[in-house]
């Protein structure tokens, strides 16, 4: 059985890591929300470059400038399919920011209900204790 | 100088040019809901600059999508009248009409050809006269085939002109049969004009670019120039539906041109705006009190000043944000909707023709989300 003098020490030291414990910053939701727009605008982007494509072949006239025509389409399509990479790029680097905040915030809780119900122990004993 | 084959399917190119001006708004449209995406806190570092970039590449897209939508109609407005006036084609600026056109059809809307598109009842009017003894018999005589030329287009300019009246006497509920491509051209007309009436200037630049250019001048010499110039100063003071489409050009490069400056100088405006506004919150609000220094007057204005700023950013919670990103997504997702629909209607395909062309463009390089896992996230937006 330990001494009074042993459980305050004891008590006060997980008091001491509670108030230390820091909740961890970021907007959880908004991130959230954020790749959901992003998948969303990438999905939106990469079809319209879908469609772009379909114009060149569904445009029928042979004739000098059809040449130029091609590559100008292409090069808007490359255009917009580098955007569409960017924003699914984005929202995959959110995700992974999602996942972490997610797994620090649940880390954060488990530690404080484990201090916090540590500390209504101690302080139980403490008081068996005197 | 080219002198190889040269085809045109108008209905083709106008579908063209319909869908290139239709997904320019609708990349437009994207590029402005991602450069206004709000950052939450607690996003990665880069994930704004790649926002600002895939913003920029968009609009970039947006403009050139416009660009070749409007050179797309050109082309095909130029390919009717080439084979309108039959052999004075050559009298055509550009290169690419050197040779009459094969393959021109008139377009068509459910079957039926489009009486309303530009020269349509000249063009049947050339055909006929072709197909005509007397046309066969002055296949090669050259003072017949320069009158019949001449006649033509004279029909197609008082064709285009009557065509023109008609539409611009088409009011609301007004006389003529009602007939939504009159509904259309009337509105283009009007909006073509309005455009023109307010920038005479840009209008007369536009107009001038739109006859032969100095270009023409430099390749083929002056005889050449100053033919393709008459030609066209004819065919503009006949063809009011000319003007409208010199107008409706102009009006959407002057938009254009408008927009790089406005970028350019949008932080400028944006500085001066803030500089007067707040010259004149502290103005009112924060007058200089008696006895008080400038130092110590600055330092309260910065006080104040921060703390404006604290409450600002607070107002902005994060529910807030969400609620607009949720805004976004609902008219991102809307915005794709209308877009399949409109090249739908625009390409005359049926909507697994369109879903098939989609596909396999997006096989070649495109990877976009799995369906089950975009469904997967329009569930959570709705929630």
């Amino acid at each position: 059985m330990s001494s009074a003098a042993e459980i305050s020490h004891a008590l006060v030291a997980a008091q001491r890591r509670l108030g230390g414990l820091t909740e961890p910053k970021g907007d959880l939701e908004g991130l959230k929300a954020l790749e959901l727009a992003l998948r969303s605008e990438a999905d939106t982007v990469g079809t319209e470059a879908g469609s772009a494509a379909v114009i060149s072949g569904s445009v029928g006239f042979v004739g000098p400038g059809r040449n130029m025509f091609d590559a100008q389409v292409s090069s808007v399509v490359g255009a917009m399919r580098n955007a569409h990479h960017q924003l699914e790029s984005a929202a995959r680097r959110v995700n992974q920011e999602v996942t972490k905040l997610t797994g620090e915030i649940k880390e954060y809780k488990r530690e404080h209900a484990r201090l916090t119900s540590q500390v209504a122990s101690l302080r139980m004993q403490l008081k068996n204790a005197r | 100088m080219t002198t190889g084959k040269v085809e045109f399917d108008v209905p083709s190119m106008q579908a063209g040019a319909r869908s290139a001006a239709t997904l320019g708004k609708a990349v437009s449209g994207s590029a402005r809901r991602v450069s206004g995406l709000p950052i939450p806190e607690g996003a990665p570092p880069d994930v704004a600059g790649a926002l600002q970039s895939a913003s920029s590449k968009l609009n970039g897209a947006s403009l050139a999508l416009s660009s070749q939508g409007r050179w797309l109609n050109t082309q095909a407005q130029l390919a009717l009248l080439a084979d309108a006036i039959g052999p004075f084609v050559f009298l055509l600026t550009p290169p690419l009409l050197r040779a009459r056109p094969v393959a021109v059809r008139l377009p068509v809307t459910k079957g039926k050809p489009d009486l309303w598109a530009p020269g349509a009842l000249a063009d049947a009017l050339s055909t006929y006269i072709d197909k005509s003894k007397f046309g066969k018999a002055s296949a090669h005589n050259p003072a017949n085939q320069f009158s019949i030329g001449f006649g033509v287009k004279f029909v197609s300019s008082l064709e285009d002109l009557g065509k023109a009246v008609i539409a611009l006497g088409r009011g609301p509920g007004g006389p003529i049969v009602k007939n939504d491509q009159t509904v259309r051209l009337r509105q283009d007309y009007i909006d073509g004009l309005k455009w023109a009436a307010k920038h005479p200037g840009d209008f007369a630049k536009s107009a001038a670019g739109s006859f032969a250019s100095a270009d023409e001048y430099k390749k083929h010499g002056i005889n050449r120039g100053l033919g393709a110039n008459g030609f066209d100063a004819f065919s503009m003071f006949f063809g009011l539906g000319e003007i409208a489409t010199v107008a409706k050009t102009a009006r959407a490069a002057g938009k254009t041109a408008k927009l790089a400056p406005s970028h350019q100088t949008s932080r400028t405006v944006a500085n001066t705006a803030r500089a007067q506004a707040d010259n004149a919150s502290s103005a009112v609000l924060h007058p200089k009190r008696p006895g008080e220094t400038d130092a110590e007057f600055r330092l309260r204005e910065e006080a104040h000043a921060a703390d404006q700023a604290t409450t600002k950013s607070r107002a902005e919670t994060a529910e807030a944000i969400e609620q607009r990103l949720k805004d976004r997504l609902a008219e991102s997702t809307r915005a794709r909707n209308e877009l399949i629909a409109k090249l739908q209607s625009d390409l005359h395909k049926t909507p697994a023709e369109i879903r098939l062309a989609l596909a396999k463009a997006a096989a070649t390089s495109v990877v976009t989300e799995p369906p089950k896992h975009a469904a997967q996230h329009r569930k959570e937006a709705h929630r």
